[in-house]
């Protein structure tokens, strides 16, 4: 007897190890991008029901809000959840994921990923969206819905993302081992780009059937949570795609306004103050002096119109200082950076 | 079902814990339901085909048995004999029709064609059964040992059917003997820990050796030898001599697999491969490599033949027709056949040497038992062997253009990273690669020396045990080849 509960415990601990090492084996070899696109994994490290404002999206939405920014200097704590080319089923998904951790008052919808038609354009952005959302049933419910032809089989590498990453060990870089959750889900990056900025047509185009449908499911969640949702449209140059997105943009101002959805359409009411010549990373993108123009205004125009509170002063969140300082400092080093070159 | 699938990973658990749960008198009813599921899971049609060499076979052991109680000794052997010739031919007649019949019909055609006959024989779509060379012998081992009496015909068929079904053996063995396994059919196994983690151990090292070292070393071997025509002599034979561990790790991956998960259900099954790369001769490594194949050869073909009884030239003659067999059992094609011939031809040479050899050693007074000789020994027959894995890599003309480019090295030799890269691997792979043919070298030499590294692990403290499980299952994990962008890729072997 004292045999069997001697290799039982033996197992039990044996598996308990196991998995911590999986764990952190997994974290090293999952697949980051450096600054960029790992806002979905450290989502899970911010403390439970912490964040006032959530902002999803595609990459415009993590090259617009700065959230380190919006709690330096409004003190409002808030994450962006974005992932490259992140579709509005994406985004429904991981809101769905995000509200089981986080009660915010304001969620975000950066609006370029509207005008398409599919749930996900390509498996590396799917990946980049879904990989980093843990193990549950928001992720089996996604997986079901977004792969509907996998077999168990195939989909098992997207609830196991290590049984496709773990051939990244002849690629690990430093920061492969270094953590990146004082960025809070955003972007810095000076690099800069002169654009050309695109012009406002005038006919609308409506949103395709399948984002209406998902953009219901995500109207319905904020209700049934109590959330304000907001759409809003960060700039972009003059891209071959602009003349469509700006036309799906004046859709969406209609299909707001009836839906009581407030929607900053920044590319039309220009009053930003972007410039085209330098506060663009490349033709899609704002790089950090868009950036902090956009969080800046838009830091201004939810304490105007919403009851948020400065959580500076709050113990509790002292971590989001360090996190400002960080950003503080790293922003001093990229322009010093810049400076240089 | 692929032993490295994902499936295999939820079906041996699932069956063994059921296994040990349900009461005694189903378990044999139970892992003969488990094989044919494990066997059904590449084609359901297969089975049909394996129940029925298993019926012939079950019939004809009762046959056997039942003349054998016949008064009439004339008559008894008469018997005997006509039940044995009908259950060989009838089970040969299958694995011939589905092997063999393309092969046999393209060598007539062609046959025919040099004497200008221009001849059709009808063509079958076939797709080979997976295991059929391997349980075929396996059946007609025990009608032979019936034959001879070394066993009883077995009564209960369900017993007998698992015994040839039998699921970690089924698809690419080791062939086992009937006076094995059949006879530990009727025992109890109870779970006992130490023998679950000894089998899951081997399975684990087994594992390794698949899915790290085999696979790593296909990707070489494979990059190179699917466009022989563009390589370098210095990269095919670099190729070469990886294709010798590839396939040994490969072959002895199956049997420690197979051998570990029968362990962890308490059977214990016979070993397949024996350090098969520190044998002295070529006659050493037949002991060593494939040692139920071997063993089949030796005790139902060789031995028959007249083996050694019947003066030098039969003996030698002997040796070529097993080799010739063996050649052909590993596949339907002309250079299996040569490398089979090419085995066999070492043996015999290595004979006719022999007298030279004693001479030249006595003149210059070699000590056969001192290291340097052993080594020098070893090493000419891994070059020995590794010359005949070309034929049994690369067909007969594909074979002798490698050879050629070998022989000739010329041009080959450009630097050691830029011939790495040719062959699909990376600085990263080449660590990995040399680390891990470490750890099998070191397995090996222990197994060599008769040190069972299992038992001396078990035997370590608990630290140092759960860090060889924790590197054993991470170093599979991590480095293994595996997941989306990889088929799991069969074994080699199943393609007997």
């Amino acid at each position: 007897m004292q045999k069997n509960i001697q290799w039982i415990a033996g197992i039990l601990g044996f598996c308990i190890l196991a998995f911590s090492v999986f764990g952190a084996a997994n974290d090293i070899l999952r697949f980051k991008v450096v600054d960029k696109a790992d806002m979905i994994h450290p989502f899970y490290e911010v403390e439970e029901n912490t964040l006032d404002v959530l902002c999803i999206g595609s990459s415009h939405a993590y090259h617009s809000v700065q959230p380190d920014l919006l709690w330096g200097e409004y003190g409002i704590p808030s994450y962006v959840l974005g992932s490259p080319g992140q579709t509005v089923p994406c985004s429904y998904y991981l809101l769905k994921e995000a509200l089981k951790y986080q009660k915010p008052k304001l969620v975000l919808l950066e609006t370029y990923c509207f005008p398409r038609e599919y749930k996900f354009k390509n498996d590396s952005y799917l990946r980049q969206a879904i990989d980093g959302m843990r193990f549950g049933e928001v992720k089996i419910e996604a997986l079901n819905d977004l792969l509907p032809e996998y077999s168990w089989k195939e989909k098992m590498s997207y609830y196991i993302p290590f049984l496709m990453y773990h051939n990244r060990w002849d690629e690990l870089e430093s920061y492969d081992f270094i953590q990146h959750e004082w960025l809070n889900g955003g972007v810095l990056d000076f690099r800069q780009e002169p654009q050309t900025e695109p012009s406002l047509p005038k006919k609308p185009l409506k949103i395709p059937k399948v984002n209406r449908k998902y953009l219901k499911k995500i109207i319905r969640l904020c209700k049934k949570n109590d959330i304000r949702l907001i759409f809003f449209a960060a700039p972009f140059a003059e891209v071959d795609v602009a003349e469509e997105v700006l036309r799906v943009n004046l859709f969406v101002e209609k299909y707001a306004a009836k839906r009581d959805i407030p929607f900053l359409f920044y590319q039309k009411t220009r009053d930003i103050g972007i410039d085209y010549e330098t506060d663009f990373y490349d033709d899609h993108h704002l790089n950090t002096n868009g950036t902090e123009k956009l969080t800046k205004k838009l830091a201004k125009w939810l304490v105007q119109n919403y009851e948020l509170t400065d959580h500076r002063q709050e113990e509790s969140y002292e971590s989001w200082d360090e996190d400002y300082a960080r950003y503080i400092e790293r922003r001093e080093e990229l322009i010093a950076e810049e400076a240089r070159d | 079902m692929l032993f490295n699938s994902i499936e295999f990973l939820i079906f041996f658990p699932t069956a063994c814990l059921l296994y040990y749960l349900i009461p005694h008198r189903f378990r044999c009813a139970f892992l003969l339901v488990c094989s044919y599921f494990f066997y059904m899971c590449w084609n359901p049609g297969y089975a049909l085909l394996l129940l029925t060499s298993t019926v012939i076979t079950y019939a004809s052991g009762l046959l056997i048995a039942s003349a054998d109680r016949m008064e009439d000794e004339a008559e008894r052997t008469r018997r005997k004999k006509l039940y044995v010739a009908l259950s060989f031919v009838s089970n040969l007649a299958i694995l011939f029709f589905f092997k063999y019949y393309a092969f046999a019909a393209d060598t007539i055609v062609r046959l025919l064609q040099t004497v200008g006959i221009r001849a059709r024989i009808p063509a079958f779509d076939l797709v080979l059964p997976v295991g059929i060379s391997f349980y075929t012998f396996k059946v007609l081992s025990y009608i032979m040992d019936v034959y001879r009496k070394d066993i009883c015909a077995e009564r209960n068929f369900l017993k007998y059917a698992l015994y040839v079904s039998f699921f970690p053996q089924i698809a690419a063995g080791p062939i086992e003997r009937s006076k094995n396994l059949l006879t530990q059919l009727d025992e109890k196994h109870k779970f006992e820990f130490e023998r679950v983690r000894s089998g899951l151990l081997l399975m684990l090292y087994g594992y390794f050796q698949k899915v790290v070292l085999s696979e790593y070393l296909a990707i070489a071997v494979n990059s190179v030898y699917d466009s022989y025509k563009e390589r370098t002599g210095y990269q095919l034979l670099v190729a070469t001599v990886l294709f010798a561990f590839q396939i040994y790790c490969d072959f002895d991956s199956y049997s420690n697999i197979a051998i570990g998960a029968a362990r962890v259900m308490g059977f214990r099954t016979m070993e397949n491969f024996n350090t098969p790369y520190f044998a002295e001769s070529v006659a050493d490594f037949w002991r060593r490599w494939h040692i139920s194949l071997s063993g089949w050869f030796r005790d139902y073909l060789y031995i028959p033949l007249g083996g050694n009884r019947k003066g030098e030239f039969r003996r030698q003659l002997n040796l070529m027709i097993v080799f010739f067999v063996s050649g052909l059992w590993h596949g339907a094609s002309w250079h299996f056949v040569v490398w089979g011939c090419i085995n066999g031809a070492w043996q015999v040479i290595g004979r006719w040497l022999k007298p030279t050899r004693k001479k030249i050693q006595e003149l210059f007074h070699v000590d056969e038992t001192v290291f340097s000789h052993k080594l020098l020994r070893m090493l000419i027959t891994f070059g020995l062997i590794d010359f005949s894995w070309i034929f049994f890599r690369a067909d007969f003309r594909q074979s002798l253009s490698v050879i050629k480019k070998i022989v000739r090295i010329g041009g080959g030799w450009i630097t050691w990273g830029g011939n790495m890269k040719a062959m699909g691997l990376t600085y990263q792979t080449v660590i990995l690669l040399c680390v891990s043919l470490l750890i099998l070298f070191l397995s090996d030499l222990c197994r060599y020396r008769k040190i069972d590294l299992i038992d001396v692990i078990c035997r370590q403290g608990l630290w140092l045990r759960w860090l060889v499980y924790l590197f054993g299952i991470f170093g599979i994990l991590i480095f293994g080849v595996y997941g989306p962008g990889y088929d799991a890729q069969a074994f080699i072997y199943f393609q007997f």
